[in-house]
């Protein structure tokens, strides 16, 4: 609702079509990409850091984010915190699948069988 | 919004009235909403009251037939033994419901559905909340959700069984049928409430009457505003995994069962990969921020009614609301102190119990500032007054039995006892059900036009105040003996349990007692709101915007006679200067 | 009774409610799947051999379906906010051309996502045949569900609700905007969904 000209509309237009042209090619890339059969954990970062500028051209152009007001920023910004704690946290509590307290602490390993089971 | 007949022709003229359906059932106005949360919500914890008054007879009286209704039969009943005992399982069906009522069909909508409704957007100066239609489809799904909930107490093998909290692998082997209803009503009380908190939020934003900035604005929307954002992005992952539970419950999925698991020597036959984990850290992310909605409110109440009736400024006002958000926003980071005992290794319980102990430090600023503000005031001792008052060592009580509960050291031994049910019901019951019992005396005359009675009040004050101490603080004891929490039998089968049995039977003759001190309230609300004695606009003579409308204000004219413009704060009390001793918000210099 | 700000903007806020309102149900939004994304690192970190077999191979064959879905969906997401650039323009008849569109291609992408789902069950998969398949069915049904849900949403601007663009246009060109803002939203979830559950196997 910030310009209400046409001039600024159409050029806004054009946006959208050069957004929609490269969303397409990314998409295209993405796939192509998996073609290569990379180790997993850089084909996660290639993937995630594809569908983050995606994300972001959706967002910021389509969505008008690129010049909206402080509320719906800080609103977002509280809820990308939140998000990232729920993503991530419990994976970190997880002791059988991170291993991070075997790295925090020097604890001497005990026999084989006291450290599984749990 | 609701028609499309411009303002002033319509606030002048009433040339159509409503039906009474369109006006008072299926209502967008504020006000009807807020009555209709309150009655439903009211109903709703006399029912879980009930459900528990049955349980604390089968703990005070293990093995004795139930009073009235357990007469001698055949066979087994549903919730009975053929000798006329409470059930086991009739015991966790009502243990499990006893809390879902309470936290979601009672407390919650009381406090925000029923008090936000009707007193923010008048504490605000605005004629409605922003979206009216949408406020009516929250209360509306709000009540599926109810019905589903009491549906289920009419299911063969009843309602769930697993606690409030229905973790899995246990919830899991618990009948489908009930887990289902339970799984529905949740996904349609989240959806209320995410509706509402919406509503909330754009409400307090946009609405404002001019003048009133946020440092201007009461305590009580304050605390509606924080939690609103709460209820907005907590209860989310909750309805997730609502959603993955269901899947599991309907399509033989297994999100919450791991592989390889053996209920009495069989293998489970699940497709596997799932983690009970998982429910526990979905659940408590929501459930955390919950017990925050479930006392903001309150905290929002109390200022209100004390700042009313020391008759002086609040002290420490920014203090105040600073504390509020800062206790909203670290509700969302202490989650897993709910899960000490899951092995979750010292790093991450080094983290969690760390951001807890820094949370208790708002809620202890709030107190403080609570009782600073009580420091040379004029303090009238009405009946609202009395429940704030009892309010602030109740709920300090409570707040400093968090504590060893959310250190891991002293949780081992503590966890799962009744130290934890005392701990929260502190909280819970003589601090948030006091506070807005409180808030009911004290708006039921703007709401209404008649004053409730001042001597049945005191009566159902001091009932209350005395036997709720006589039900929880028991419970801490027992706890700290290492009575295990959830024990259909009270702990009678243990022989740790046996010096501290019987305060089973002090509990219960005090929550029967207390049921008693609930007769003179009922009457005294449903009485008054017939033949109370006729007040004015302001008969306690407070300074924020509500009570500038009308006595009881009209449904779907507007609130006020004038559009309010605000020039002072909220607690503009004893002004020098002045004749009165208080001066509202909207009144000029 | 009217509600201000409903179609100006509040001057502190520099919003008008409705705009506020959805981006506060998209925050939510945001933790639903967010939690639903959490449940799949939380579970696949915890397999043994990721991925569990059949689904994975099956999965990755479906990749060019989804990618053709990906397709649909973003072209979507232009008929949409073209939708609302029109009105901006005046132009009503290219506002409901392109809503129409928007309507047709999301019931495209329903179309391709029932043949996706045919296929998995002709080939005996389903919702309880492993961790994989769970996740599949689930995040991608309450995504499907979510389109639905707007497909509702637009059919109605498109009927009954274009009335209001005689009567109060720009009040009508903010419901388009709001529905625009949701429908984005859903196409950004997919944007992440699909490389997830399709391409990460």
């Amino acid at each position: 609702m910030s310009e209400s000209n046409p001039e600024a509309i159409k050029k806004q237009v054009k946006a959208y079509i050069g957004v929609l042209i490269a969303l397409c090619f990314f998409t295209v890339f993405t796939v192509g990409v998996t073609y290569f059969h990379l180790p997993t954990a850089l084909a996660l970062a290639i993937g995630l850091a594809i569908a983050l500028t995606k994300g972001s051209m959706v967002g910021l152009i389509f969505m008008h984010l690129n010049h909206e007001k402080r509320f719906i920023y800080a609103s977002l910004s509280l809820t990308a915190f939140l998000f990232f704690v729920c993503l991530l946290v419990p994976v970190m509590t997880d002791k059988s699948s991170t291993r991070m307290d075997e790295h925090m602490y020097h604890t001497p390993t005990p026999a084989p069988e006291a450290s599984n089971g749990h | 919004m609701s028609d499309t007949e411009g303002a002033a022709a319509h606030n002048d003229h009433h040339g159509h009235e409503e039906p009474f359906w369109r006006k008072y059932i299926f209502s967008v106005d504020h006000k009807v909403i807020g009555i209709q949360y309150g009655i439903t919500s009211l109903l709703f914890l006399l029912l879980g009251f009930s459900l528990m008054l049955i349980m604390r007879w089968q703990l005070a009286y293990p093995g004795e037939p139930l009073p009235l209704f357990g007469f001698e039969g055949e066979d087994d009943g549903k919730w009975l033994t053929a000798a006329g005992v409470l059930k086991d399982s009739t015991y966790n069906m009502f243990g499990a419901m006893h809390g879902t009522i309470m936290v979601f069909l009672g407390v919650v909508p009381l406090s925000v559905g029923a008090f936000g409704n009707y007193v923010m957007p008048l504490q605000i100066g605005a004629i409605d909340m922003a979206f009216p239609r949408l406020n009516m489809a929250s209360y509306w799904v709000f009540f599926v959700g109810g019905a589903i909930m009491l549906a289920s107490f009419l299911l063969p093998e009843g309602p769930v069984q697993a606690g409030w909290t229905n973790y899995p692998p246990l919830a899991h082997s618990t009948p489908a049928a009930g887990q289902v209803f339970w799984l529905l009503g949740m996904v349609c009380l989240i959806t209320s409430s995410l509706l509402g908190s919406v509503n909330f939020i754009v409400t307090i934003f946009q609405l404002r009457a001019e003048g009133l900035s946020f440092m201007r604005l009461p305590v009580f929307v304050w605390a509606q505003l924080v939690t609103a954002f709460l209820l907005l992005l907590a209860f989310p992952p909750l309805e997730a995994a609502g959603v993955l539970m269901l899947m599991d419950r309907l399509a033989d999925t297994s999100f919450f069962m791991p592989s390889g698991l053996v209920f009495t020597g069989q293998q489970v036959d699940v497709s596997g990969g799932g983690s009970a984990i998982l429910w526990q850290h979905l659940f408590w992310f929501l459930a955390h921020p919950e017990v925050y909605v479930l006392i903001l409110p309150g905290f929002g109440i109390i200022s209100e009614v004390i700042s009313n009736n020391i008759r002086k400024p609040l002290y420490g006002y920014k203090t105040f609301v600073y504390a509020l958000v800062f206790l909203g926003f670290m509700s969302f980071i202490v989650w897993a102190h709910h899960m000490f005992m899951t092995g979750m290794g010292p790093m991450m319980s080094t983290f969690f119990q760390t951001t807890t102990m820094i949370i208790s430090v708002p809620s202890i600023v709030v107190l403080t500032v609570l009782l600073i503000s009580l420091w040379g005031g004029r303090i009238r001792f009405n009946t609202p007054m009395l429940f704030a008052l009892g309010f602030l060592p109740m709920f300090a009580i409570g707040g400093l039995t968090g504590l060893p509960l959310g250190l891991p050291a002293t949780d081992i031994h503590l966890h799962d006892t009744l130290y934890v049910i005392g701990h929260f019901h502190y909280v819970v019951a003589p601090g948030s059900l006091m506070a807005l019992m409180g808030g009911i005396y004290y708006w039921f005359p703007k709401i209404t036009g008649r004053a409730m009675s001042e001597r049945l009040g005191k009566i159902h004050f001091w009932g209350t105040f005395l036997c709720m101490n006589g039900i929880f603080m028991p419970m801490l004891i027992q706890g700290l003996a290492g009575v295990s929490r959830r024990l259909f039998d009270g702990g009678a089968s243990y022989a740790h349990a046996q010096d501290v049995l019987w305060l089973n039977k002090v509990m219960s003759h005090s929550a029967f007692l207390m049921a008693a001190f609930q007769f003179p309230f009922a009457f005294n609300l449903i009485w008054s709101v017939f033949a109370g004695k006729k007040v004015g606009a302001n008969p306690w003579k407070s300074t924020t915007l509500e009570w500038s409308a009308a006595p009881s204000p009209p449904v779907g004219h507007g609130n006020f006679e004038t559009v309010p413009v605000v020039y002072r704060g909220a607690y503009d009390y004893s002004l020098p200067g002045k004749q009165e001793d208080y001066t509202p918000q909207n009144e000029a210099d | 009774m009217d509600i201000p700000y409903t179609v100006k903007t509040r001057p502190d806020t520099g919003l008008y409610n409705g705009k506020m309102g959805i981006w506060l149900f998209l925050a939510s939004e945001v933790m639903l799947f967010g939690a639903l994304f959490s449940t799949y690192v939380f579970l696949r970190t915890n397999y043994e051999h990721w991925p569990p077999p059949r689904s994975g191979e099956a999965l990755s064959d479906s990749r060019w379906l989804a990618m053709v879905n990906t397709f649909v969906l973003i072209i979507s997401s232009v008929t949409m906010v073209m939708s609302w650039a029109s009105l901006k323009l005046g132009k009503f008849k290219d506002a409901q051309r392109h809503l129409l569109f928007t309507l047709l291609l999301a019931g495209v992408f329903m179309v391709i996502k029932t043949v996706e789902y045919s296929l998995k069950f002709s080939h005996g998969l389903e919702p309880s045949t492993d961790v994989l398949m769970a996740m599949y069915f689930t995040m991608t049904g309450l995504h499907g569900l979510h389109i639905l849900g707007g497909m509702v949403v637009i059919g109605y601007l498109m009927g009954p609700g274009k009335k209001m663009w005689e009567t109060e246009p720009e009040r009508y060109t903010n419901r388009i905007e709001v529905t625009g803002l949701y429908w984005h939203f859903v196409d950004l979830v997919w944007i992440f969904l699909f490389p997830t559950i399709y391409l990460m196997n």
